[in-house]
């Protein structure tokens, strides 16, 4: 970029004021006060605009500063310019505002893309990069602190990424920034909570696997059903044996019997009575005694007949044979009586004995064959009362049985017990194992979603490694031709005392020849300032990429003040050897205009009134 | 004889951790088998097959409560269960002491058994797998070799999740069928006679195609299967989805391009969505919306930031950015994806941190 010329139609004490610029070398004189600050000021704000408001509490706040409060409407100006071999005319009104521009071609036609042009005119730098390059103030120390401070800065970003916009640490660390970020959705604990789960997982099924919660239940109740079968077959038993029972005892109750005593008693007494009425009916049956009284009464009405027959008869033996026959009478009539009376007995006997074996035997006979009947009979009702009566022994026995039974299957109704409290228990384990595993499947998300992340954070630090790897080859390339074309200007402008110079990674700057190599602390004040001159017109060049010597006008704003002749005159040899651009030089004295014109160096010189 | 062979019905398994439908997923495994059983009645199945994993663990005694009552509700049909793997019988099993209901056959012998069904003219080999226990496809198959039986109809059921050892054994035994579960996919071996019927629902991503169960017929004359086929029951489909993404392309025409292509697929299935393509990198896709509304299981984005490398290397020839690019661009070798992850962070970083020139004011 080269200025063609300047015209200020208000900017602070200036009004209306043109100046036609050489594309070579300006010297730019004018007293103090005469306004060098301000067209510096003004350049300034034609390149890069004005901050409305300043930036900093306490700040200048230049925007004010330079309104004309005479003739405040205007404010601005315009500069003509040309820049890879085009012309340009760049105006801005500060009125409508500090950033306003507008960018006219060379035939006044009006550019939309005024601000891409301009940005690239100045080789894209910014007002603070411009200013702590190509704008050069009073080179002195005291004054050059700030300005080195913030080359420094500005030569470490130039160093480290090759552009003062771009920084490789806050790269990095902004980088560290989003693996922090990452690092904190980032579950560390996952896979020791995962292998904590799979080991509570293991010892849940070898407690399911032990034999203590083997599953019999069905076994049990199995078992439970036969008992209880058996145990109804005894119940069935026993009740069917007591029905018996019962049935015997009202048969025999019936038939009068207590017990096998009564049995045997009744049998006894029937057999005897039996007895007894056959020889009492034998007894009265016997021809004697039925022939008694048929034989004393024909006794007798054989007497008496022949009382009457032999009539006649003395009396004595009448009397006598009277006598017989009432005698025969009287025992034919008793013998009657006692016959019939014996009858009868034997008939009562009869009747009842007959009642009695009808009742025991189904037949009142009285025959010789009652007794075996009656016997026969009898043994029955012994063979019951022995059988379904006399059962205690029996009876016991299936109660034991019982009793057996029923322990047992109380016995199965506990294993029973017990095993649904096994299986409750297993069931609670099932359960558990089943949330278990389902924490583990939602571990396995989380820990592919951590691989993932962890992918995200390998990423990062591959990049930094990457970016600082690379930064630190740029920042010696960059710093190695930074110290190099540094070198090559400082020599020049120290007329070769100097000619080797050393930005180290910490940028400390570090004068070397030949026997030492000298911090730069430790040298005079104008050595410092001819290094940081060189330094910055290496920078330049750096800044503007490749091998340029500068295309951007170079400022110098009383920057010669503390040189003797001999320094001017060198340094400023070396800037007009050293850079190849346009150069302003603002100065309050003749010295360096003599100086450009000893030595034969061709300028423009132009003096502000 | 009409049957039904279904398997690997995985009740209870959790294929959905940690999604917002995981719950939903698990009821609607248990719904495809109550459609199953509602078929069943529906086309007069007389035989039901299971061929193992109906629970894809132990099941307690709720879980075998709430499938009995199932089983319960069509008693016309006899329901011959193996176990598999998931939910093999082990000693300390619920299942061991649980009453099913009379229709339901299982055998806890830990031998192949041999249930008949003389009313269906029908002999059903099964072995079920058991915790500890060796015996398999060999033993089945010494089972029904051994046997002769008077049913025309044999059928057998078995887990066997190899299916050259299920043909091996198998395939010469005389079996009008072979039930066969333990794959996720269905397969037909020996022109139908050996069927796999894969899962009844698909369980995760890369268990796609159809799921569901095999309906067959077997003549009750002859004993061959006279026809077979294939009936989808699975209530979802897991698909993969990718979506193209460009330099223009905006969060809300994404979501609503993504919503559409859902939509046209089928809103309750599962998908895989991948994003590929070159995105602005100012843009990051944000999918909270569409995953709050479909059931997407994993997003996968393979987009790359469209950075203008040849721009940034040409804007930035001497610089560290300029620099970092080219150093990228000459290797020739394809980058692997934490490198170009690494390039996107690298790039990303310098472009949001490159203001910090500023702070120099």
């Amino acid at each position: 970029m080269k200025l063609n010329h300047i015209h200020i139609y208000g900017f602070g004490k200036f009004r209306d004021l043109q100046i036609d610029l050489s594309e070579d070398i300006n010297i730019i004189y004018g007293r103090n006060e005469a306004g060098k600050s301000t067209l510096h000021a003004f350049l300034m704000a034609m390149f890069f605009g004005m901050d409305e408001k300043p930036a900093r509490i306490g700040k200048e706040d230049s925007y004010s500063h330079y309104r004309n409060w005479q003739d405040p409407d205007i404010y601005g100006g315009e500069i003509g310019f040309s820049h890879g071999g085009r012309s340009y005319v760049l105006r801005r009104d500060f009125n409508l505002g500090g950033k306003h521009m507008e960018l006219y071609a060379a035939g006044g036609e009006k550019l939309p893309e005024g601000e891409k042009i301009l940005s690239e005119a100045l080789s894209s730098l910014t007002e603070s990069a411009y200013r702590s390059t190509a704008s050069i103030g009073q080179l002195k120390a005291a004054t050059g602190r700030e300005m080195i401070r913030e080359l420094k800065r500005y030569v470490d970003n130039l160093s480290s990424t090759g552009s003062p916009e771009l920084s490789a640490d806050a790269a990095i660390s902004y980088l560290d920034a989003e693996k922090g970020r990452i690092e904190k959705e980032y579950d560390k604990d996952a896979v020791k909570t995962y292998a904590s789960l799979i080991g509570q997982i293991k010892n849940l099924e070898g407690e399911l696997a032990s034999s203590d919660n083997d599953n019999r239940l069905r076994d049990y109740r199995d078992l439970r059903e036969s008992v209880e079968a058996e145990l109804s077959e005894a119940e069935k038993e026993l009740s069917e044996l007591r029905e018996r029972r019962e049935r015997a005892g009202a048969l025999l109750s019936e038939n009068g019997f207590a017990d096998r005593h009564s049995i045997d008693e009744l049998e006894d007494r029937l057999l005897r009575e039996q007895q007894l009425y056959l020889r009492k009916k034998k007894s009265s049956e016997s021809m004697v005694k039925r022939a008694v009284p048929v034989i004393s009464l024909v006794v007798a009405a054989l007497c008496a007949g022949a009382g009457f027959y032999f009539t006649g008869l003395e009396d004595i033996y009448f009397a006598g044979i009277m006598g017989a026959a009432l005698l025969m009478l009287i025992i034919s009539v008793t013998a009657g009586a006692l016959l019939r009376k014996k009858r009868s007995e034997v008939r009562k006997l009869n009747e009842e004995l007959s009642a009695e074996f009808e009742k025991h035997t189904g037949s009142g006979e009285l025959d010789e064959d009652a007794a075996s009947r009656l016997h026969e009979r009898m043994e029955g009702f012994r063979r019951i009362y022995d059988t379904d009566i006399a059962t205690s022994g029996e009876e016991s026995a299936i109660s034991d049985r019982m009793i057996e039974l029923g322990r047992r299957r109380s016995d199965c109704q506990e294993d029973i017990y017990r095993q649904q409290g096994i299986n409750r228990g297993v069931e609670e384990k099932l359960l558990k194992l089943n949330a278990l595993r389902n924490r583990v499947l939602e571990l396995r998300n989380i820990i592919a979603e951590n691989n993932r992340l962890k992918d995200r954070m390998d990423a990062i630090d591959l990049a930094k490694e990457e970016l600082s790897a690379l930064s630190t080859e740029l920042r010696s390339s960059v710093g190695a031709r930074l110290n190099q074309e540094a070198g090559r200007i400082l020599g020049k402008v120290t007329g070769g005392a100097y000619s080797r110079l050393e930005v180290t990674d910490g940028m400390e700057i570090f004068i070397n020849t030949r026997e030492r190599s000298i911090p730069l602390s430790s040298l005079s004040m104008g050595t410092m300032d001819q290094v940081y001159l060189a330094l910055r017109l290496s920078a330049i060049g750096l800044i503007e990429g490749g091998g340029s010597r500068g295309s951007l006008p170079l400022f110098f704003d009383d920057s010669f003040t503390l040189y003797d002749d001999e320094r001017l005159g060198t340094a400023l040899r070396t800037v007009t050897d050293s850079y190849e651009g346009q150069l302003l030089i603002f100065t309050c004295q003749h010295r360096e205009e003599k100086a450009l014109s000893d030595m034969g160096i061709a300028h423009k010189y132009i003096e502000l009134a | 004889m009409r049957f039904i062979h279904l398997g690997d019905v995985r009740l209870g398994l959790n294929a959905e951790s940690g999604k917002r439908w995981e719950q939903d997923r698990r009821l609607e495994i248990f719904d495809t088998l109550r459609r199953t059983v509602r078929k069943a009645e529906e086309i007069s199945c007389e035989l039901m097959l299971i061929s193992g994993d109906l629970f894809s663990h132990q099941p307690v005694t709720s879980e075998l409560e709430e499938v009995n009552r199932l089983f319960l509700s069509i008693p016309g049909t006899e329901i011959v269960i193996v176990t598999g793997r998931g939910d093999m019988i082990k000693s300390s099993s619920p299942v061991r002491s649980f009453c099913w209901a009379p229709n339901v056959h299982l055998d806890l012998s830990g031998d192949p058994s041999c249930f008949r069904f003389p009313r269906l003219s029908t002999a059903v080999y099964a072995m079920s797998v058991f915790e500890h226990s060796k015996k398999g496809t060999k033993e089945l198959a010494g089972l029904i070799n051994e046997d002769s039986p008077e049913e025309l109809i044999r059928i057998g059921l078995i887990w066997e999740p190899s299916p050259e050892k299920a043909a091996e054994q198998l395939s010469d035994s005389g079996l009008s069928y072979a039930a066969l579960g333990g794959r996720d996919a269905h397969e037909e071996l020996e022109e139908g006679r050996l069927c796999y019927c894969g899962g009844l629902e698909p369980r995760s991503m890369s268990d796609g195609g159809p799921h569901g169960i095999y309906i067959g017929d077997i003549s009750s004359a002859s004993g061959r299967l006279i026809k077979l086929e294939f009936l989808p029951m699975a209530s979802v489909t897991y698909m993969p989805l990718a979506i193209n993404i460009n330099k223009s392309t905006k969060q809300e025409e994404l979501a609503s391009l993504i919503a559409s292509e859902i939509e046209k697929r089928g809103s309750r299935n599962i998908y895989r969505l991948r994003l590929y393509g070159r995105r602005d990198p100012g843009f990051e896709p944000d999918l909270h919306g569409i995953e709050e509304t479909y059931r997407i299981s994993e997003v996968v984005d393979e987009t790359e930031p469209q950075y203008d490398l040849e721009g940034i290397s040409e804007e930035h020839p001497y610089d560290l950015l300029g620099y970092y690019v080219n150093h990228l661009r000459r290797d020739k070798r394809e980058p692997s994806e934490l490198e170009l992850r690494a390039m996107h962070y690298g790039i990303d970083a310098l472009l949001r941190t490159s203001g910090s020139g500023e702070s120099m004011k």
